[in-house]
């Protein structure tokens, strides 16, 4: 176990300047993974099992061990740069977590099977197969544990490990394990602890590109004249003249809800006191059990004042087109522009159920973050989990956000 | 006033204004809201037009060849339309990726921001006419979706109904035209808002919301914040529309009968056109010295 770099090609730093990361307590699960400590960094890489692959974690190990050699204990932005050029390449291991430490927070990069949980808030963040995640993130306020989602092995005797464990280095810092465990800090950097995630992204190639117009006429792409030029489609009839025209149609999709009906005959949600549409109190008198079309369930109020009918069901995200359930109309497009790219194509769904309206994160690279009603604190949706929505529940989505107004539900 | 046409309190300033959309050469920026931007600007030669100026609307975000389809679809219904209180539409267009549209460029400006100040009787005229253009529309299946100020504009001899709603179409799936600044929701039927479609009843809503703003200057809500729609959305639908007190008895009773609910609202946007026109002749608009 000597092929890792000799020790003391680190400089030494005085206990004193040791910055706070360094400082932290590191708790290795048993596992068959590799587990990398060095000064500023924290690593959790896929153990190797073909010369390839020995290849692309020593690739990693040189990455960090140049960049501690630069003798700063705040690597992460130069650390995340040059790991996530070696990703790109396909010269680092098919799944690694790393956190790092900048100046004022964490650098995060996962690929792969990679993920970062804060424990104790259920907070995961992680990507979809193959691709990279790169982001800064303020000191989260419980430990963070880094894994590759495998599962902590049973207790009891471990397999004895056959594979030549060329990388392992007590010294170096790269031992065995399935995960790692970093201590959440002494009083946090951040005044309210809170997690700040989503907005910043460190550069990449998938970044929207800027297009200014130019400063030459140019040639539309397509043009069609409207003035002079009949429609194609067949005559349409008057809209009705029906007294109550301006009602809730019914669902396109007619989905079914058992609910209580008020003096005035709109559905409601059992769980509610009052209707949703006229607001009169919904008295015993009324509580007449029905089955009936349900009615919108609120809506989804965006940052520029877009708004949205929970009418149906959603598919949020930059091309959501991509999806064979929008091409089949099983669910409704939502085109969310950003020009930060870091909204998925698929990125999100809005799903009703019976009275509930759910959110899914699709798996997307950046995740979908929510917060409730007056929450200081925005958390991380596991992909494909889904939660139902409170009213006046937040959802960030890249630079976009949302916030979901209810008509009906429970308080 | 020197931006007619121009979305009242709408700042177009962050952006800076393109040389060119497409060949359309830009003069100056009109307005903004969250759909897209208004510029004026001189029509390429290509189109032989006499007018001088066109006002090329843009909407924001990439538009797919479908929604594209189905906005031109939408503008052609509306273009055979035989009105003369409707504003024409002259061509559709993708700049890159981007849809815009060229349409008639007034002058004097909108109802939002008359370029010279209206009599009570002009507005009371110019909102008899954009509901006349309104009537058309729903006589032929077409909902405009966002009646408001802005979108009345003044022309030389009449009103014009312009910029009908096409979110619905650009943005497949949207049931709801996007507000395109947060006060115009107080120009939306609340109805709409919990989960009604456009219809002839939330149209003759928007009417009276549109002729209430332009003659008592303030909205139905007050006045609702432009920076927080979340705000502005809860306000509408959690308070009751109030009428200024200070409107004359005819046209306090006119936009209350546009505000009821649907089962007495007034029925056609063509009932409402004509009890305009009657209070216009007959002179009333705010009781004077009232």
């Amino acid at each position: 176990m000597t092929d890792g770099t000799a020790p003391g090609s680190r400089p030494r730093v005085a206990a004193s300047t040791v910055p706070a990361f360094d400082r932290l307590a590191v708790t290795v699960r048993p596992g068959t993974d590799v587990v990398v400590r060095m000064p500023g960094v924290l690593l959790v890489a896929r153990s190797p099992d073909t010369d390839e692959g020995d290849r692309a974690l020593q690739a990693v190990l040189d990455v960090l061990e140049a960049s501690g050699q630069e003798g700063t204990r705040a690597p992460g932005y130069r650390v995340s740069r040059a790991l996530r050029e070696l990703i790109e390449v396909g010269a680092a291991p098919s799944d690694l977590a790393l956190v790092a430490a900048t100046d004022d927070g964490l650098a995060l990069v996962l690929t792969g099977a990679g993920a970062a949980t804060v424990i104790d808030r259920g907070w995961r963040l992680c990507c979809q197969t193959g691709a990279l995640l790169a982001r800064e993130a303020d000191w989260p306020p419980a430990p963070v544990l880094l894994d590759l989602g495998t599962s902590v092995p049973e207790p009891g005797p471990p397999e004895p490990d056959r594979r030549p464990a060329r990388a392992f280095d007590l010294r170096a810092g790269v031992v065995p394990g399935s995960g790692a465990v970093l201590a959440s800090p002494p009083p946090v950097t951040s005044p309210t602890g809170t997690i700040r995630l989503a907005a910043r992204l460190l550069p990449s190639a998938s970044r929207g590109v800027n297009d200014p117009r130019p400063a030459a006429p140019t040639p539309p792409r397509r043009v069609d004249q409207i003035l002079g030029v009949g429609p194609a489609g067949p005559h349409r009839s008057a809209l009705p003249l029906a007294n109550a025209g301006g009602e809730a149609e019914e669902s396109a999709t007619g989905a079914k809800v058992r609910g209580y009906v008020c003096r005035d005959g709109h559905l409601n949600d059992p769980r509610s006191l009052f209707c949703a549409i006229c607001g009169i109190r919904m008295a015993e008198s009324t509580s007449v059990f029905v089955e009936g079309t349900r009615p919108p369930l609120g809506l989804l109020v965006f940052d520029n004042g877009a708004s949205f009918s929970l009418d149906e069901n959603y598919l949020l995200g930059r091309e959501p087109d991509v999806d064979e359930r929008v091409r089949t109309g099983l669910l409704r497009p939502l085109v969310l522009f950003d020009t930060s790219g870091v909204i998925s194509r698929r990125h999100a769904e809005i799903r009703l159920e019976d009275w509930d309206v759910l959110l899914v994160d699709c798996g997307s690279a950046n995740g979908t973050l929510v917060a409730e009603r007056d929450a200081a604190t925005w958390s991380a949706l596991v992909p494909g989990q889904p939660i139902r929505m409170l009213p006046s529940m937040q959802v960030r989505i890249g630079e976009r956000s949302f916030v979901f107004e209810s008509l009906h539900g429970a308080p | 006033m020197t931006g007619p046409q121009a979305a009242a309190g709408s700042t177009t300033g962050e952006q800076p204004v393109p040389t060119y959309i497409a060949d359309y050469q830009v003069q100056r920026a009109l307005g903004s809201g969250n759909t897209g931007r208004v510029y004026l600007a001189r029509p390429p030669r290509r189109l032989g037009m006499s007018e001088e100026f066109v006002a090329v609307k843009v909407f924001n975000g990439p538009c797919l060849d479908p929604a594209y389809d189905r906005a031109v679809e939408e503008l052609r219904v509306v273009s055979a339309l035989e009105s003369p209180y409707l504003a024409r539409v002259f061509e559709t267009g993708l700049d890159g990726s981007s849809f815009y549209y060229a349409m008639d460029y007034a002058v004097l400006g909108s109802l939002a921001a008359p370029g010279r100040p209206l009599s009570q009787s002009e507005v009371l005229l110019a909102v008899s006419h954009a509901a006349s253009a309104a009537h058309v529309l729903h006589e032929s299946g077409v909902a405009h979706a966002a009646i408001k100020p802005h979108n009345v504009l003044i022309g030389t001899r009449c009103a014009l109904l312009s910029d009908i709603g096409l979110s619905r179409y650009l943005r497949p799936g949207l049931t709801m035209t996007g507000v395109a600044t947060s006060g115009s929701v107080e120009y939306l039927d609340p109805l709409i808002l919990t989960g009604g479609s456009p219809s002839r009843s939330s149209e003759v809503w928007a009417l009276g919301a549109t002729l209430h703003r332009a003659l008592a200057g303030v909205g139905l809500y007050g006045e609702l914040s432009d920076s927080e729609p979340l705000l502005a959305i809860r306000r509408v639908m959690s308070a009751h529309p109030t009428i200024d007190q200070d409107l004359s008895p005819g046209t306090f009773a006119l936009i209350e009968s546009c505000l009821d609910v649907p089962e007495r609202r007034l029925r056609t946007a063509s009932d409402l056109a004509r009890r305009l026109t009657d209070l216009a002749r007959a002179g009333q608009g705010i009781v004077s010295g009232g």
